[in-house]
């Protein structure tokens, strides 16, 4: 089996995942909250929340199953390949704070900058774990 | 004048170049929007950084993967160089982008969407590309070792 994830790793994921998760609940469901009007109306940023939210529950399957477990999600389920998923699944969430600070940076912008600025911090922070990513060892075993 | 001083002002003015003719074209939407009436001043600078910063990480993601596989291959991979260049690249084609978003006023999420898109195809389709004209302009004649890099 690869090395397991260090305590540092899994609770940087764990940090974005909960962010990632709580912040698409929130801009999809709780309408008098500031992030629902940060995103503001719109069908697409609805479904690009949903795409999210899909994404963070995947990446708390793994994050439970194959790190705080240590199982492997399915037999075929090559560390390599999981390699490559994890680092393109913690961009695209990072990105998806990155499109939630355009949004919340549109006309109406000085009534949302705290949370507008806030997605765009996580954003950049949020980034740097698909790059530690990257760099961790080759995963070639099971 | 030494050929790698010319090397680096040919680099210099393709820069200035380059960023010139973006002012231009974003004058040409600022007057195009507002009826002659140009008003860089009151134009959504932070809406702009941010569609840089996107732009920027999906041109990152795109690099993540590039040296993911050369890891994975054996290859060599000189990360300054393709972080550096790839960088370049995203920031342009993020300005470009959000100008064309302008243009078409298609809404925020679009926008936004469509510059991941465009980060992460751009940066991969044009890194080799720009990776030959940095290769051309920093190779002087023979004999000469080009610009130190």
């Amino acid at each position: 089996m690869s090395k397991p994830s260090s305590l540092h790793g899994k609770s940087a994921r764990a940090a974005i995942l909960a962010a990632s998760t709580w912040t698409a609940v929130i801009q999809l469901w709780i309408t008098t909250s500031l992030a629902y009007k940060a995103a503001g109306p719109g069908v697409l940023i609805d479904w690009m929340n949903i795409v999210l939210l899909a994404l963070s529950l995947f990446g708390w399957v793994d994050l439970f199953w194959r790190d705080l477990l240590g199982k492997t999600i399915w037999p075929s389920f090559s560390p390599r390949l999981r390699h490559y998923v994890c680092v393109y699944l913690y961009s695209a969430l990072a990105l998806g704070f990155g499109v939630r600070a355009f949004t919340a940076a549109g006309e109406d912008w000085r009534s949302v900058l705290l949370v507008g600025s806030y997605y765009l911090l996580f954003s950049l922070a949020a980034m740097l774990e698909p790059y530690a990513l990257m760099r961790e060892d080759r995963k070639d075993q099971q | 004048m030494s050929p790698t001083s010319a090397r680096r002002i040919i680099v210099l003015a393709t820069w200035c170049v380059l960023w010139a003719w973006w002012g231009v074209a974003w004058t040409a939407v600022e007057v195009a929007q507002h009826g002659g009436v140009v008003d860089l001043l009151g134009f959504p600078w932070v809406q702009v950084a941010v569609a840089v910063v996107i732009t920027v990480g999906a041109g990152l993601t795109a690099t993540f993967g590039r040296e993911l596989t050369a890891k994975y291959a054996n290859r060599p991979f000189d990360a300054a160089r393709e972080y550096r260049k790839d960088v370049a690249v995203s920031v342009i084609l993020g300005l470009g982008g959000y100008a064309a978003g302008l243009v078409w006023r298609a809404d925020a999420p679009t926008v936004a969407l469509g510059l991941i898109a465009l980060g992460w195809s751009g940066t991969r389709a044009l890194s080799a590309a720009a990776g030959r004209l940095i290769d051309m302009i920093r190779r002087g004649p023979a004999g000469d070792e080009g610009l130190p890099k």
